[in-house]
């Protein structure tokens, strides 16, 4: 697939996948520019294993770990304190400000690993037999993370806010 | 879609967010001419690997080999010897600990029985001439209680009839053993393959263990790929083929280079996992196998240097 429609047709869901990772717009671009830019000087080893979604979102998955990792490493550097890059106005800004909610906080309170298998099955509805293809571990151990998880998740939220997920199964 | 989706989803903003703007940013950073990055781990390697192969060839062109730089009397005490028991024409003793054909002797029934070759050897008036090469003949350095060397070779007449010869000084001295002492043959220690190869079965059983160890325990996933970048295979042949190389064409089997190229592979590997696919754990093998192999090597020295 040409960079550019694979751009059109995937950027958004790297883009927020990133964002699920690292809380952070600007951080979320950064990452999904690299991505892109991988893509397209890897594409020829590319070896097909799996769907172009799939091999994008997993790179998006893995930059955004190294972004946390190199935050955690070095907290003293300006990571998402950067100036917004995109095109966004004032009034956008706050619009954005105001729509953030306890779930998407909530979610941000969670540890990491916790929070990537909740991402990976609720988000981008993987089954627990991709996630742990994808995370190369077994399967026990992505339902253990998402009972967790989950458990993690209604520790943040609120009674009401976390009556609306509950019945979500795995 | 799920309601944990649809809330995310809401949350995050329902509007586009990849933006034909960012779409054509990302095309003119793959546009522009990318400005070349310095591969520090292929550099580190290289430099590594080279330094590997330039401290190889000078061990392959110096070969240590001590000899005597006094002449002290023959018979004085001595307190250890080194002992090349399958020597070459040439003379060959290393008095490297390191060194696996050449190795140090401190047991003292064998350091008396020297101490009674070298009493009773006598100066001969014949020198050693081309025909003593058909006798069987051992190289010895013996270190002398007064800390100086010598560097003898030894040749077996009989049973009883030897003759010593001082590679240095050209002296030749011959001796008869007295009756109740042991064979030559006993005297010197021959150096057993069988023992190196047990030595090396035992370590590569010790290796899958302690892998499948660490991989239960860390829990370190399996990979397909045994190398994270060409690059890192290319390196480890590179210092497995020198490491070979140097090994085959060296007179000594000396452990030392067998270490440097085994803790380099290592620390190559290790880097380079770390450094490209922290995720895979990969790196958590390589640590592991580095701490254990220092305590191997601490105690086979000890081992080594207690015989």
């Amino acid at each position: 697939m040409h960079l550019r429609d694979a751009m059109t047709t995937y950027g958004e869901s790297c883009l927020r996948l990133a964002y699920l990772y690292t809380k952070d717009w600007n951080a979320a671009e950064e990452i999904v520019q690299d991505v892109f830019l991988a893509y397209a000087n890897q594409y020829d080893v590319f070896r097909g294993e799996s769907s172009i979604k799939t091999y994008l979102l997993k790179i998006t998955a893995n930059k955004s770990k190294d972004y946390l990792r190199k935050k955690k490493r070095w907290p003293w550097l300006p990571f998402g304190e950067l100036p917004e890059k995109s095109t966004a106005s004032a009034e956008r800004l706050v619009e954005r400000e105001e729509e953030q909610t306890q779930l998407l906080e909530a979610l941000h309170r969670i540890p990491l690993n916790y929070r990537e298998v909740l991402i990976l099955y609720y988000y981008e509805e993987l089954n627990t037999r991709e996630i742990a293809e994808w995370l190369q571990c077994s399967k026990n151990t992505v339902k253990t993370r998402l009972i967790r998880g989950r458990n993690h998740l209604k520790a943040q939220l609120k009674a009401q806010d976390w009556e609306v997920f509950m019945h979500e199964q795995f | 879609m799920n309601n944990f989706k649809q809330q995310l989803d809401r949350e995050m903003g329902l509007d586009k967010r990849f933006q034909p703007a960012m779409e054509q940013r990302i095309m003119q950073h793959i546009t522009e001419p990318q400005t070349t990055k310095i591969a520090w781990p292929v550099i580190f390697t290289s430099i590594a690997a080279t330094a590997l192969t330039i401290l190889f060839s000078l061990l392959l062109m110096f070969p240590e080999t001590k000899q005597s730089t006094a002449t002290p009397p023959l018979a004085i005490p001595i307190e250890s010897m080194h002992v090349n028991a399958n020597p070459d024409e040439k003379f060959y003793v290393s008095t490297s600990p390191f060194s696996l054909g050449t190795p140090l002797v401190l047991n003292d029934d064998k350091l008396k029985y020297m101490q009674i070759l070298l009493s009773n050897a006598q100066p001969a008036d014949t020198s050693i001439g081309d025909e003593y090469i058909d006798f069987p003949y051992a190289d010895v350095i013996v270190k002398y209680d007064t800390g100086k060397e010598r560097a003898l070779r030894i040749y077996a007449f009989d049973e009883q009839h030897y003759a010593l010869y001082d590679v240095t000084t050209h002296e030749t001295f011959k001796g008869k053993l007295p009756k109740n002492t042991h064979n030559l043959a006993q005297m010197v220690p021959s150096f057993s393959w069988t023992f190196v190869v047990k030595i090396i079965i035992i370590l590569i059983i010790a290796e899958l263990l302690l892998t499948f160890v660490t991989r239960k325990i860390f829990a370190v996933p399996k990979r397909k790929e045994r190398y994270v970048a060409s690059k890192q295979g290319i390196i480890i042949f590179f210092i497995s083929f020198s490491t070979m190389f140097y090994l085959g064409f060296s007179a000594s089997q000396n452990a030392l280079v067998l270490l440097v190229a085994i803790s380099l592979s290592t620390l190559v590997n290790t880097y380079f996992e770390y450094r490209y696919a922290p995720e895979d754990r990969q790196y958590i093998e390589g640590i592991v196998s580095t701490i254990v192999a220092v305590m191997i090597a601490a105690i086979l020295f000890i081992w080594y240097i207690m015989q």
